[in-house]
Formats: structure tokens, sequence, C-alpha cells
């Protein structure tokens, strides 16, 4: 073969002392058919780079051909050598070829040629130095921080690599050595705070341009905070976003109440959740709780006239949750992972048995019942000289008869079945997702799984949720875009049947039932049953959930500026419930059979619901520009949801075949049952919006929406809502230019819209219905026909339609000190004039009145958010904090409700949810205060007085104390209708805050995040009192007034229904029950390390951080006993649960 | 390139219009589908018979009944009733004001649909008219036995019928004018009872109007006596009426002593479907009963008077009206032993005292778990041993034990509205209030076959002279043994106008000093406050008052406030 050289050219582009001569050396070769030998000598030949090789291990004599123009030597050779085992290392003229076996020796070689890059770090706007700046070679692990003076200086054995520059809260720079030895950087603070986009109603907005109140909460604050249930994340977090968990530490059933801003209908309209553009069906907690909290990307919260644009069902505000997406190229993978375990605390305390009968005997003896139900067992403890310290010893040597029936007797011992009942219990929680795009296709697939235990010791108790999501963006083409995202959860509980039961009776039985008898049989407890025998042997309850969220998404751009978007979603929900109630059998200390529970009348059931809720928007968006700086954006569209929910049931009582095979086939056919209900719902609406932007310093927007509902008469379903909002972005004037020094942002912004609201009412109430049901038995008395009854319903309301609550708000943002203070202020009234009510009409009437818009109430308040952030050395910080007071006040109503003794909603003039009492006059202390009240009244009062009660004042002195409310005419004198009660506090919760404090130092991050009230009206709800089964809690045994106790703040303890309930005499509304409760509490507490970079790329894991986290752990109150402040005084045979605290620990890993 | 965007676009635009119409399938005009609406109603016979049946449902229960007993002088609560003892104020509501004027408009609406049904089924539907004027009229004489005079609301209301709305209450004589209207024509409509189908027994009849007719009648008419007014008009229409039911046939006293024994009238209040009783008498051998509300152990289950050891004690008061066996009073009796013992003065007496109380360190079977009757073979197993357990089980030394099931829940007993029994005292007393006398040929009809039934003579008029007794005296306390625990005892003090005297006395338990209780170690360690006699106090005079205003409750005062033309009865602010 002949060789043969067309042509070789060498061109030196550019020669410059600090340059890599192999940078700026290109050559132009066209070869043909010659050994790699040749080329090598050639390259030699026509420039200065020469080579170095070992001929055994670089096959030289390979023939090649080369095409080369303009390139640089790196190109070439890695043309020449490519899909070879040669490896090549240029050290500046110097190149080494050596196979792959033996770079490594060589590449110390090249290590020895190192260069040594310096620079100094700026800050772009300030022009001060940085120091603590991170550098880094790009795809390397060699990095270094800038020191004191922000000075750096690093070796570089390729000047070709690239630096990247980061810093906290600045834009990430990369920069190419290119052979340089000096590179100097300015870096520029970022915006992200203020450029931030906003998702709001059918668009996204940047932060800087919105008119209206939104809190955004981003995927920082949400991480690393394992959870269940996704909208236990959102407590504190945004300012006037009230969440009040209802079950907390509960793993069926547990969810929240979100108001957002006070309370503004008696309907309680809930939240709208939207998820990824599409409303949701519930109103309320399920709808955030039903998406994996891992797959949350932002989530604003509209609070003003911005959620207008929601019209219909925005009454209550509007949160917006956008999932996640493909963010790069390269398919990320991230896998995390927690274990968490919930301890239960904060479990009521109960008196022990000593103080319990003590308490008990006394409310009698108090009454003048010398000789009661717990007389002999006071009377048998002073006589065996029992204390605690004996008692304790269970060893069952004391017994006496149980006081209210012979079913049991006290064998006395100590037994907390609060501890017995309750333990810590795992909570894992794994997620992995891919995601990633191209130029084609945004992914984002996700595979979570929850698997809770329950916090109860016994019985089967688990709850599992598998949730995946496939979410895919497609870009057909660039005028069309097709959105898939769908969401799958499949949820299984397991509980036992009576876990309620358990959880209602765990407070209640009385601290000496001992769970097992002698000889391990279930120990009969009395009247209620073994708590334990009831959590293994009741049988199960048994909730499988199959949630299934499509969305199909269109987005068309057929010309410039103008999308045409379509969405489509179907969201199925169904539940398979089965129950099975199960006897079994209970002993007495003899072991002696006692009693079955269910006194064997074993059944089972089971109930299937489904419900389908059907949205379709459609909307169209044009933006239009003209005179150069004006920008309208118009939107409009037509939305349409319905929804329809079937649910039936079946169960058969008696004659399980087995208790083993608890199906309620296997039942008694002669007993079965079975119903069904069927309701559906449907909305239509309108809605466009205009927006202007001029020269980003004036902004504004207008909405209309036009929305028919179906619960409404004929006439009544249709209603039109405005809303109107402007910002002034005064920063970007140019009179502010010279203050730009001071204040980088500052923005005020106004607006006022209408919300509409049908929630929370019923489907059908404009129909007069009938309602079918009950069972009677007619006819033969041994066989009888189940005689249904039908049953008129309330009045029809006819002429009601939709609530609009029109909302004003009025606030700043600014951003200040070169963006490390920013924060908003804003104060808002929110109206509604046409609320739901149903106006109290005189009981003759017979029936409950329709309900219809007659009230107006009026929420006002104010919310504070303030952040700062800043660095000090390798040290960076952030503080935020939130504030929020709002009150809601009843303005008219269609009726003049009066005041009512005790906790009032809705009183003229008040605000809604006021407690009105009696003024409290102090405790009766001596016989001669007892006689001055007693003839001090004529009527009002019981006659049956005794030294320890409560005195009231008789504040219109007519000598009658009467649960009217005191009023004065004009003269200052009561009026004829004057009672004696009055205005003592508003149940309302006051100044909302959060706090969030974090560090991040060198590789470790910390974070803590306070929640809590500063002012908040709580009532005492459990009293000491009458003889029954529930043991008194511990706190009030010191309360109470006693001839000894004279200072007790509680009155004497009493039996008698007259003292305590009747009237609620003793316990109405005085200040001893009303309790001015503030409290904080560590919502949450992280500390995370992220494993070094250099450690973990080796392994080609981009991100690696381990973490610990705890939820609720701590928290601060003035109430007396064992509370939960955010739930306090919860009636022990309501809601008696022990309160979760979470530590979890994690790891996040990101490939 | 410019063809293929077209394409794409206008399938986009498809697509689009898909997207709304697929997810359209429903409009706003919905109606329910699981409900009838008003409109859609009363077009069939059986309709009209679904909703005359919500009516039973709120027939009186054990316990309302048990509390309103509680009222009285003759049984006493753990937590002394604060009507019982004069020391309760007017409240804010009530449950008998609202549910009254509830069943007052839904049987005022069915009594409308009636009359304006279509032609065909006009009179198909007419008995549910019947039966709807005689729970109306059971409505408003509730209201009345305790309010007197309340607003008569003669239509189905709207929110702007404000005359009726806001108007003044309607006198007492109207009430009881209106209530006699309504059962005059409950009478005419109702079908006998023998006429009523099988499957449709329990429902109201002729008989149950007419029986009805004769409570209202007596107490109205008694109470227009004792207050100075003229009451025999309403004793006529109750004798009558009594008399046209007792002459009917339909009902017999129930009396099983053959099977029984001595406890027979004890087993006939808990008669179920399963076995009750030792000769397993099911509830189609109680034929006393004349209206019940029904229960059903599987389908409408009740606890009957449960967890007696919390249940309200009998007083000594109560207890000293049973009569000897030789028919006289404990204080004339030669054959009263005395109450040196726990059980001796509970020899010798009318049957009903052992039946209706648990004779001390006697076995008794109850609903609570370790007391169920398990084994009727044998009349020694299970239950308990009633062991005058004071503070834990009586507070008086007296516990009820009728209305009380002894097997394991559910229970299916029915609650008696009105029996026959009560027919029979009715007719008695109303003979001789109206006549001052009553002949023996009558006591023989009427309460005479009550006492036979409870093992005591005849009560004839040479029997009373010769012993000195009163027959008024007799007859009440023939009423007052008889419709124990049934919620009469209350309203009767109050018609006779005797409250006054008999309500403030103190409540007494069983006599101790002297007795087996001082001295028996067992109860030893216990000590009461005692009266002169040497009884036990459980409520002192000094805690009891009965004035002239107690004679009428007090209106709900909310109801008061919304309307101020309601007036309050009479010394009650």
């Amino acid at each position: 073969m002949k060789l043969t050289m067309v042509l070789f050219f060498l061109a030196i582009t550019q020669m410059m002392a600090n340059e890599a001569y192999s940078q700026t050396t290109k050559m132009t070769m066209h070869i043909k058919d010659v050994t790699v030998k040749e080329v090598l000598n050639k390259i030699e030949e026509n420039s200065e780079f020469y080579f170095l090789y070992n001929g055994k291990l670089v096959d030289v004599n390979r023939r090649v051909s080369l095409e080369v123009n303009d390139q640089q030597i790196n190109e070439i050779l890695s043309t020449l050598f490519q899909e070879t085992e040669v490896c090549y290392t240029v050290v500046d003229k110097q190149i080494v070829l050596t196979d792959k076996a033996n770079q490594d020796s060589f590449k110390q070689l090249g290590d020895q040629q190192q260069q040594l890059v310096t620079g100094k770090i700026t800050d772009a706007s300030t022009r001060e130095i940085m120091p603590g700046v991170n550098i880094k070679i790009k795809d390397t692990n060699i990095g270094t921080i800038a020191d004191a003076e922000g000075k750096y200086s690093l070796s570089v054995t390729d000047r070709n690599a690239i630096l990247i520059f980061s810093f906290i809260g600045y834009v990430t720079k990369e920069i190419p050595i290119a052979g340089r030895t000096t590179v100097d950087v300015a870096l520029v603070g970022e915006v992200k705070a203020l450029d931030e986009v906003v998702v709001v109603g059918y668009g996204t907005v940047k932060k800087s341009d919105l008119t209206g109140a939104v809190s955004t909460i981003n995927e920082e604050q949400l991480e690393g905070r394992p959870t269940a249930r996704t909208t236990e994340l959102l407590q504190g977090i945004a300012p006037g976003l009230q969440i009040t968990r209802q079950n907390a530490g509960r793993i069926r059933g547990a969810n929240s109440t979100i108001t957002i801003r006070g309370i503004t209908s008696r309907s309680a309209p809930g939240t709208l959740v939207v998820i990824d553009g599409i409303a949701q069906k519930d109103n309320n907690s399920y709808a955030l709780d039903n998406i994996n909290p891992d797959d949350i990307e932002s989530i604003s919260i509209l609070k003003d006239a911005q959620a207008a644009i929601y019209g219909a069902r925005a009454a209550g505000g509007v949160i917006l949750v956008t999932t996640k997406k493909g963010r790069t190229d390269k398919p990320t993978i991230n896998f995390s992972s927690t274990y968490t375990i919930q301890s239960p605390s904060l479990l009521r305390k109960s008196t022990n048995i000593l103080q319990l009968v003590e308490m008990m005997n006394e409310g009698f003896v108090n009454d003048g019942q010398l000789v009661n139900m717990y007389s002999h067992i006071q009377q048998y403890i002073d006589e065996n000289n029992l204390t605690m310290e004996k008692i304790r010893k269970n060893d069952g040597q004391y017994m006496v008869r149980w006081p209210f029936d012979n079913s049991a007797n006290i064998v006395f011992g100590h037994y907390d079945w609060n501890e017995i009942m309750y333990g810590t219990a795992p909570l894992k929680n794994y997620n992995i997702s891919v995601s990633g795009k191209t130029d084609k296709l945004n992914y984002y697939n996700s595979i979570g799984y929850v698997d809770q235990k329950s916090m109860l010791n016994y019985g089967t108790n688990e709850n599992k949720r598998l949730f995946v999501r496939l979410k895919n963006d497609f870009n057909i083409t660039n005028y069309l875009t097709i959105k898939t995202n769908f969401g799958f959860e499949r949820q299984k509980v397991i509980e036992p049947n009576a876990y309620q039961s358990v959880e209602q009776w765990a407070s209640v039985p009385w601290p000496v039932h001992m769970p097992f008898t002698p000889n391990g049989n279930l120990y009969n407890f009395g009247t209620i049953p073994n708590l334990i025998g009831i959590a293994e042997h009741s049988g199960d309850l048994t909730d499988l959930y199959y949630r299934l969220r499509s969305q199909l998404g269109l987005v068309l751009t057929p010309f410039k500026n103008f999308t045409l978007t379509g969405e489509f979603s179907t969201n199925f929900d169904i539940l398979e419930n089965r129950w099975a109630n199960i006897g079994f059998d209970m002993y007495n200390e003899n072991d002696l059979f006692s009693w079955n529970f269910n006194n064997n009348r074993n059944s089972a059931g089971a109930q299937m619901n489904r419900s389908r809720y059907t949205i379709g928007n459609i909307y169209a968006n044009y933006i239009y520009t003209f005179l150069e700086n004006h920008r309208l954006n118009f939107m409009a569209g037509y939305s349409h949801e319905e929804e329809d929910v079937s649910i039936f049931s079946a169960e058969r009582q008696l004659g399980l075949i087995s208790a083993e095979l608890p199906t309620f086939g296997l039942g008694s056919s002669d007993l079965q049952f079975n119903s069904e209900s069927k309701t559906d719902r449907s909305l239509n609406s309108f809605f466009s919006r205009i927006e202007y932007n001029f020269m980003n310093r004036y902004l504004s927007e207008l909405t209309f929406r036009y929305d028919g509902s179906s619960k409404f008469a004929e006439g009544y379903k249709w209603s039109p809502f405005f809303g109107i909002s402007g910002a002034w972005v005064i920063s970007n004037e140019k009179f502010m230019k010279s203050l730009t020094k001071y204040i980088d942002f500052f923005k005020i912004r106004a607006s006022w819209g209408q919300l509409g609201n049908e929630a929370s009412i019923g489907l059908y109430d404009y129909i007069a219905q009938i309602n079918i049901g009950g069972s009677y038995p007619m006819g033969n008395q041994l066989s009888p026909v189940r005689m249904q009854s039908a049953v008129l319903g309330p009045m029809a309301s006819q002429t009601r339609s939709w609530e609009t609550i029109e909302s004003t708000n009025l606030g700043f943002d600014f951003s200040t000190l070169k963006q490390r203070l920013s924060g908003s202020f804003d104060v808002f009234i929110k109206d509604n004039a046409s609320m739901f009510y149903i106006s109290e009409f005189p009981q003759v009437l017979g029936v409950t009145a329709p309900s219809i818009n007659g009230a107006h109430v009026q929420t006002k308040g104010w919310e504070i958010v303030l952040g700062w952030k800043d660095k000090i050395g390798n040290l960076s910080y952030f503080a935020n904090m939130n504030l929020s007071d709002n009150t809601s006040m009843v303005i008219e109503l269609a009726d003049s409700r009066i005041p009512a003794l005790g906790l009032n909603n809705f009183v003229e003039g008040y605000s809604i949810g006021s407690y009105f009492g009696y003024r409290f006059d102090g405790l009766i202390q001596n016989e001669t205060e007892l006689g001055a009240y007693k003839s001090s009244f004529t009527s009002g009062i019981p006659n049956n007085l005794k030294l320890g009660d409560a005195r009231f004042k008789d504040l219109d002195g007519d000598g009658r104390l009467r649960p009217q409310l005191y009023e004065l005419n004009p003269d200052g004198q009561p009026t004829p209708n004057s009672g004696d009660i009055e205005h003592l506090g508003d149940a309302g919760q006051h100044y909302l805050f959060g706090i969030n404090l974090g560090l991040n130092w060198r590789n470790f991050d910390f974070s803590v995040f306070f929640n809590g009230v500063l002012k908040w009206e709580v009532r005492e709800t459990n009293t000491a009192s009458v003889g029954n089964v529930i043991a008194p809690l511990e706190y009030m045994y010191d309360q109470r007034w006693t001839p000894e106790n004279k200072d007790g703040p509680h009155p004497r303890l009493s039996q008698d229904f007259g003292i305590i309930i009747y009237n609620y005499y003793n316990f109405s509304d005085a200040p001893y029950m009303l309790y001015d409760s503030r409290y904080i509490r560590l919502k949450n507490l992280q500390i995370g390390y992220t494993i070094p970079a250099n450690v973990i790329n080796r392994i080609n894991i981009e991100n690696l951080r381990v973490y610990f986290s705890g939820s609720d752990i701590w928290e601060l109150h003035n109430l007396p006993g064992t509370q939960d402040p955010e739930k306090p005084f919860t009636d022990r045979l309501y809601n008696p649960l022990p309160y979760p605290r979470n530590y979890s620990f994690g790891i996040s890993l990101t490939f | 390139m410019r063809v293929m965007k077209k394409l794409i676009i206008y399938l986009g635009l498809f697509l689009l219009t898909g997207i709304i119409l697929i997810s359209c399938e429903k409009d706003l005009n919905l109606a329910p589908q699981d409900k009838y609406s008003e409109a859609t109603f009363f077009k069939t016979p059986d309709q009209f018979k679904l909703f005359a049946t919500q009516l039973y449902s709120q027939l009186p229960t054990f316990s309302g009944m048990l509390t309103r007993e509680t009222y009285s002088d003759i049984v006493i609560a753990w937590s002394p009733s604060t009507i019982s003892n004069g020391s309760y104020s007017p409240t804010p509501n009530s449950d008998l004001w609202s549910n009254s004027y509830s069943i007052i408009r839904n049987t005022t609406y069915l009594v409308q649909k009636v009359e304006t049904a279509d032609q065909g089924i006009k009179d198909q539907v007419a008995v549910y008219g019947g039966e709807a004027k005689l729970f109306r009229a059971m409505a408003y004489f509730h209201l009345l036995r305790d309010f007197g005079g309340v607003p008569i609301i003669d239509k189905v209301l709207d929110l702007d019928d404000n005359d009726l709305l806001y108007g003044s209450r309607d006198t007492r004589e109207s009430v009881v004018e209106y209530i006699l209207e309504d059962i005059n024509d409950a009478v005419d409509l109702l079908p006998p009872e023998s006429d009523i189908a099988a499957n449709d027994k329990g429902r109201v009849s002729k008989e149950v109007a007419l029986a009805f007719k004769a409570r209202v009648t007596l107490f109205e008419g008694t109470w227009r006596k004792f207050r100075n007014q003229d009451g025999n008009t309403f004793l006529d229409l109750a004798i009558s009426a009594s008399d046209q039911v007792i002459s009917g046939g339909q009902y017999q006293l129930f009396d099983r002593r053959d099977l029984l024994g001595d406890q027979s009238y004890r087993y006939s209040f808990i008669l179920d479907i399963i076995q009750t009783n030792s000769a397993n008498l099911t509830k189609i051998n109680q034929t006393e009963y004349i209206l019940s509300n029904r229960y059903h152990r599987d389908i409408r289950p009740t606890t009957g008077i449960s967890a007696g050891h919390l249940s309200p004690s009998a007083t000594q008061q109560f207890v000293d009206l049973f009569l000897c066996t030789d028919g006289l009073p404990i204080d004339k009796s030669p054959l009263f032993q005395g109450r040196l013992t726990t059980t001796s003065e509970y020899e010798n007496r009318d049957l009903r005292m052992t039946n209706v109380l648990q004779l001390p360190f006697s076995r008794f079977w109850a609903q609570t778990p370790s007391e169920y009757r398990r084994n009727w073979a044998d009349p020694d197993a299970g239950g308990n041993i009633f062991d005058v357990n004071f503070g834990n089980t009586t507070r008086t030394g007296f516990y009820p034990v009728k209305f009380r099931p002894e097997t394991a829940p559910p229970s299916g007993i029915d609650y008696p509205v009105i029996r026959y029994a009560e027919v029979l005292l009715i007719n008695a007393e109303a003979l001789y209030e109206k006549n001052g006398a009553i002949t023996d040929a009558q006591l023989d009809a009427t309460i005479n076959k009550l006492r036979e039934r409870a093992g005591i003579p005849k009560l004839t008029n040479a029997f009373a002279t010769l012993h000195g007794l009163d027959q008024r005296t007799e007859i009440r306390r023939e009423r007052t043994i008889e419709l124990f625990l049934e919620g009469f005892r209350f309203d009767d003090l109050r018609r006779w106008k005797t409250a006054e005297v008999e309500m403030p006395k103190a409540i007494k338990g069983v006599l101790w000093s002297g007795t087996e209780y001082a001295t028996d170690p067992r109860w030893s360690a216990i000590s009461f406050p005692l009266d002169t006699d040497g009884h036990i106090i459980v409520e002192p005079v000094s805690q009891r008052r009965f004035e002239e205003k107690h004679y009428l409750m007090p209106l709900p005062t909310r109801q008061i406030i919304l309307n101020p033309k309601l007036e309050q009865n009479p010394n009650w602010d």
C-alpha cells in the first residue's frame, strides 16, 4: 500500500504566554491509509509536540486514515485512537501514549506537570471579597474553598478544565481555565426568591409579578420530614394557614382541618386543593393526604382575590400543589428511605385508685349521701391501711366489691391502661423516582411505600400505602404537547374492629383492672370489656382503598403567544371495607367464666364505596405585547366537574359458622341486611382573566367567573364572581435607582375579589325530601314484619344561592440589605354577607327551618413574614418567621340569635365562637357567705348549694340568675329583658406563628421549626364528677375545693347532677374553666450530613445525605395536666388518643 | 410540513373538544336517586302507611317513663331528681316541647295529605288520617299534662305564618277540646282490633283510641274536679270510653300463675321471643297490652330497664302501700309481720310486692354480664343474691326489678304504653269520682280483677266499711301499685292535687332502728341519718318542696325569648 499524504497544514491560531500550547495549536490533516507511526512522526515534524510511547504497548503499525480540519491535538488523538486500548496524556507539548492498564502510572507523570491556578472571588454587585466560596474542577473530585480574603489556589493538570464556583445564595458559575493561571470571578447573587415561578390558577407567574397574597412552599421546606400524611407538613409553615390535626396518632381516620385566614362561613367551605392544575373533589385534607409527600415539588397557597379565578370552590382559599418533574438531561434516580419511631406521649394521667375513691366518695358525702356506692371501698381502704406501696405490688391480696354492679370485684393493684395499650411503633417510608428530560420528553416516575404500625400494642394493626406516579410530558412537536400524569394508590388499613372502643376506653378503666387472670385468661373489667380482648379477639376491620388519579393534558400552540390548553382528569376512589364482630370470653379473678363480649352474637359485613370524580378544563391564553413595554395576557376558559358516589353495604348478624372465617356469606341468612346510597353533583364554570404588565412596574389583573351548581334551585344556580388586583413595583422606578443600594425590591399590592361557596351543604336541599329508613316490628310478634318509616326532611331551601365572600387585601413585599432580609406584610378583610344560615324559629314550627343566605360575617386580619439569610465564613444560616392573626365577627343575622350560656357560635356583634357565662364571684367559703348568697336570689340558683360551690353575680340586680345577656338601656339601667350572662372570651386562636431556623456548615445541615399560638381561650371539659366508671384526671385531685383546701380553684366535688350539670351551674364557663392557652411546639428538628462528593463520586453517586429528624418532640404550654396544647381538654370519652412523637432516621440518595 | 402542522393542530382541537365532551355526563339539574321528593310521594296507600309508621318509634320508652317516675315520691334515683325535690328552675330548652311540635307538624301534614289524596285511594288511606290524629292527640296531651294550655298549631306552618309562629298560648280548655276532637275522629276512622290484618298488628286500633280517650278524660276530669271546676263531663267520657274497651273483650289481664307460680306478674313484663321464663311463654301470650312500643331483639333491641344497680330505688312510702293478704293495709292487718328482719315486711303481702321488688337474700338475674340467666332448668344457677347492699345496689333498701330482663342482651321486650290494667283502673276511679261511690259490681269488674291476680281478697263496700277503709284511697292505692315504674305517679299526684302534701315529705328507706339492719354485722360499718321512727332518711324534708307553681312545669325559656307572646306559667319567672 502506498502512503498518500494529500495535505498537512498546521496553524497556530493564537499564542499567549499563559495559555497551553495544546489548546492554541490547531491542525488540519487529510491522510489516507498510513501507519500510526507515520502520523505521529508527521505531527512531530510539523509542530512542537513530541511523543513518548512503548512500542510493545502501542500498536504503531496500525493503518489509519484521518480527515481533520482545524482541530486541537486532543481531538486529533481521540479520533486516531478511537476504538483502541491506547490512551494518551497531553502535558503541554509532551504527549504520552500508553495502554489503559498502565495509564495510572503515567497519570502521575502528568501530575508532576500540574499547574497552579489562583484567583480572587468577589460579589458582582458590591465588589466585596467573598470568602468560603466552593471551587471545584468539573467532573473531578478536586476542589478547594476560598480563604478569608476571597482568594483560592488550585493545582490543575488539564489546562482545559472547567472550574465551578458555588456559594449559597449565589448563582453557580462555570468558567473554563483555558490555560490561564489566574481566574478571577465575580459571583452574582441569586434572586431566586423573587424570580421563582409561582403556580397560580390556570397558569404561572413570576413571584415578583404577583398581585395577590400567595404563600409558597418549596421542596426544601418539605424535605426530610417523614410522615404518613402530607397535611402535617404544612402546619405552621405559612402565615394565615391554620391546620388542626384530628386524631393525630391514629392510623385510620387521621386528618386535619385546614383553615386559611379564619372562618368566614358557617358551613366551613374547606380549602380547595388543586394538584397539577386539577381541582380535587374533596375540599379538605384528604385531597392533600392522598398524594405522596415525596412527589411534591412546590405548594402555593392563594389567600386573597388571587383565588378568585377558582371562584366556585375557592371561598376557603386554594392550595395549589405541583408535583416534581424532570430537571436534567441526565436521568436522575432518587432513592430515599426513613425509619421512624412513633412514640406515644402526653398520655392522660388518671388518679390512682386511692385518689379516685377518695374523690368519688367525697362527692357523695358533700351531697349528704354518707352511704354511697363508694363508701364501702373507702372503708375497706381505711381498714386495711392500703397505701399505693401495697397496691403497686399487684399481688391480688386485697379485694372489695365493685361499686356499680356485681359483675366484678376490685382487686387492688395498679395498672395504667394507657401505658399497657400503647407503645412505640415503626413507620417506614421508601421512595424511588426516576426523572429527567430530553427535547421530546419530560418524565418523573416514582414509587413510594409507607408501612406504618399503630401505637396500639395489641391486635392486628397496620397501614400500608403504595403510591405510584407516572408523569410524562411529550413535546410531540413544537406546537403540541401532551401531558400525562397518573397517580395510583393502594392503601390497606387493618385494625381491631372495635379500635375506637379501645381508644375511648383506654383512659376510662380504673387503674386497678388487671389484664389477665392468674390462669392467663382475659380478666373481666366489669361493664366494659377487657381492652386487650377487644384489640386481639373481637375481629378486624379492614379498609382497602384504591385511588386512581388520571390526568391528561393537551397544550396546543397554533401560533406564537397563543396557547390552548385542555385538561381532563378522572379520579376513581374505591373503598372496600370489611368487618367482623367476634365475641370473646372474660373471666373473674378466680378464673370463673364471667361473660362473653357480644354474647356470642358474632356478625360480619362489608361496605363498598365507589366514587367517580371527573373534571375537564379548557382554556386559551394569549400574550400580546405592544409599544415594547406593555404586556397583556388574556385567558379564558370553561370547566365542568361532576361527581357521583355509590355505596352499598351488606351484613349478616349472628350465626357465623366460625369466628376464624368471618365472612358475612357464612352468617345467618335470616338476619341479613343491606343498604344503598347514591348521590351526585355537578358544577359548570366559565372563567377569564386579563393581566396587564407595564415595564414590570405596574401590574394588574382582572378576573371574572360565572359558576353554576347543581346544589341550588332553578333560577339560583348561577352566580358571577369578579376580582381585580394590582401591584406596583416601586423599586423598579427610576426615582428609586439611588436607593437600590439599600432596597433591592419593594412592591405594594392591592386586591379585591369575590369567592363563591357551595360546599358543605346538602346536594339536593332545594327539594323537599322524604327519607325512608328505620325498622319497626309489626305484625306477628314472633316473626314480625320489618316496617320501614317515611320521614319528612327539613324544609327545602328554595331561594338559597351561592355564598359570595368578598376578599380585600393590601400588602407589600420587600427585600433589602443585599437580599439578606426579605419579607412581606398583608392586611385583609374577608366579608361574607350571604352566609348560609338556619334562622332560629319558635319550635312550634315543628321542623328544621331551611338554610338561607341569612348571615353576614367578616374576618379581619394581618400577616407578617420575615426572612433573613446570611453567611459567616463556612457557615451559612437562615431564619424565617411568620406571624398572623385574624378575628371573625358576626355582623348581622337574619334572626336575632340570643346568646345562651356556654359556647355560642353565632351571636350578632360578637366573634364567631364566643363564650358567654355568668360573672364568677368566688367560691362560697363559709356559712355566712352561703346564707347571704342564697338569700340574694329568688330564682335561678339550685336550692341545695353548699360550701365550695360557685357564686355568680346578679348583674342586673333583679334577684334572679338568668341565662340571658346582661343588657343596659341608654340610661345605664338594665333592660327589662336583661339577664346575667356576659361575654367571657373568644374561642378563636390568635397570633399564630411559625419560626424556621437553619444553618449549614461544611457538610452538615441543621434546622428547627417551631409553631404555636400566643392567645387562645380554651375550656376545660372534663370534670371530677358523677360517680361513673371514668377515673378523674390526676391534676384535678389538688384543684378541688375542700374545707382544708379553700384556695382550690375548682368547686367542691359533687355527684349531684343539679350542681354539676343542671344549668351548668358549677361548671358554666367560669374563669376556672377557661384557660388562656398559648403554646410553642417544636414541629421539626433536623440534623443532616451530606457525604462529601469526593467520597461518593467514585461509586457513581451524585448526592448522599443521611439525617435525623424529630417531629413534634417538644412543647411548652400553660395548661394543667398532660395536654396536647393543639387539642387541649379533649373529652376523654371521645378523643383520648396518645400523642405521637416521631423520631426518624433517613437517607436520601441521588444517582 | 405546513400540511402536517395544520393536521396536528386540527387533531389537537378535536381532542380538546373531546376532553370537555367526555367529562360531561351530568348537567346541573340533578335529583336525589335514593330518596323520594315530596312531590313524588303520597301516591300509593303503602306510602301513606310508611309515613304513619314513623310515629310508632316515638312512643314512650322504658327509660323515658322511668325518668318520669323519678319525678315522684315513690322512687329515688342515684342523683336526686330536681323535679321531685322541687329545686329546678326553668330550662332554656325542653325536648318534650320540641318533640311534641315535631310530631304535631308531621301528623298535621299526614292528615292534610290524606284529605287531598287521589279519589282512587282516599278510602284506603283514611285509616292513616286516623292514626295521625290519634298521635297528634297524644302529642298535645303530653304538652297539656306538663304545661297546661299551649299554642294550637292546626296547619303545616310556613315561615311566614307569623300569627301562629309568634302567637300566644291557647287555653287549657281549647287544647282539651282539640285533643278530644282528634280522638273522636280517630275512634271513627280506626278499625277495631279484630279487623286489623295479621301483618298490621301493632298498629293503633279503635280500642287504642278509646283507651287513650279514657286516660285523657280521667286526667282532665279529676284535674278540674280538684280545682273546684266541673269535671263530670270528662269523667262520664272516661267511664264510657273505658266501658267500651272492657266490653269489647279484646284484652285480658295476664295471669299465668298456673304455669309461673307467684312470680307470674314479674315475668309478664319481660316476655320476649326467646325463653324468658320457666314455662317458655313468649310475647304472643301477652294479652294485656293495648298499645305497646314494640321492640325485637334483632330488629329493634331495647335494654328494658337495665343496670339495676344504678336504677332508682323504691321508697318506704311506696312499699307501705302493698296490702296484706287479708286485704288490709299494714297498719290494720294482723298479718303484717313487722320489719325486724330484712324480709319480714315482705311476708303475707300483695304478690306484686315480691314481683316488682326483689326479696332480700333471694336470687335475681339481670343484664349485667355475670348475672345473665343461663340455665332455666336450675333456678339456683347464675345470677346473684340481693344482699341489700346500701350505696351499691339500693339507696333505700328496696330494689325494683319490674321490666328488667334476666337474659343476656339484646332484649326485645315491649313497653306497654297502654295496658288493660290501666283501663280497669280508669273505669273504677272515674266511676268513684263521678258518683262519689262505687258499687261492688263495678269493683268486681275493675280493680278486684287486679286484686285477685295479686292474691288479695276483693274490695267490697262492706269490707271497706268494716275496716274503716276509704274507697278513694283504696282505688288510688291500687293504681299506684299496679302502674309502678310506668310514669303515672307524678301526674296522678298533680291531678289529685295531693302533690303539695305528698311530695314535700322526706324520702325514706327501710326501718333501721331495732332491726336486723342495725344489729347484723353486715351493715355495721354504715350509718344513716334516721327519722324519729328509725327509718333511714334518703332525702330530708328540708331539701324537698312542692309549691303551687310546681303543678305546672315552666315553659322552655328560649321559646319565650323568641316569642314574647308566649306567657310563662305562673311564678316560674
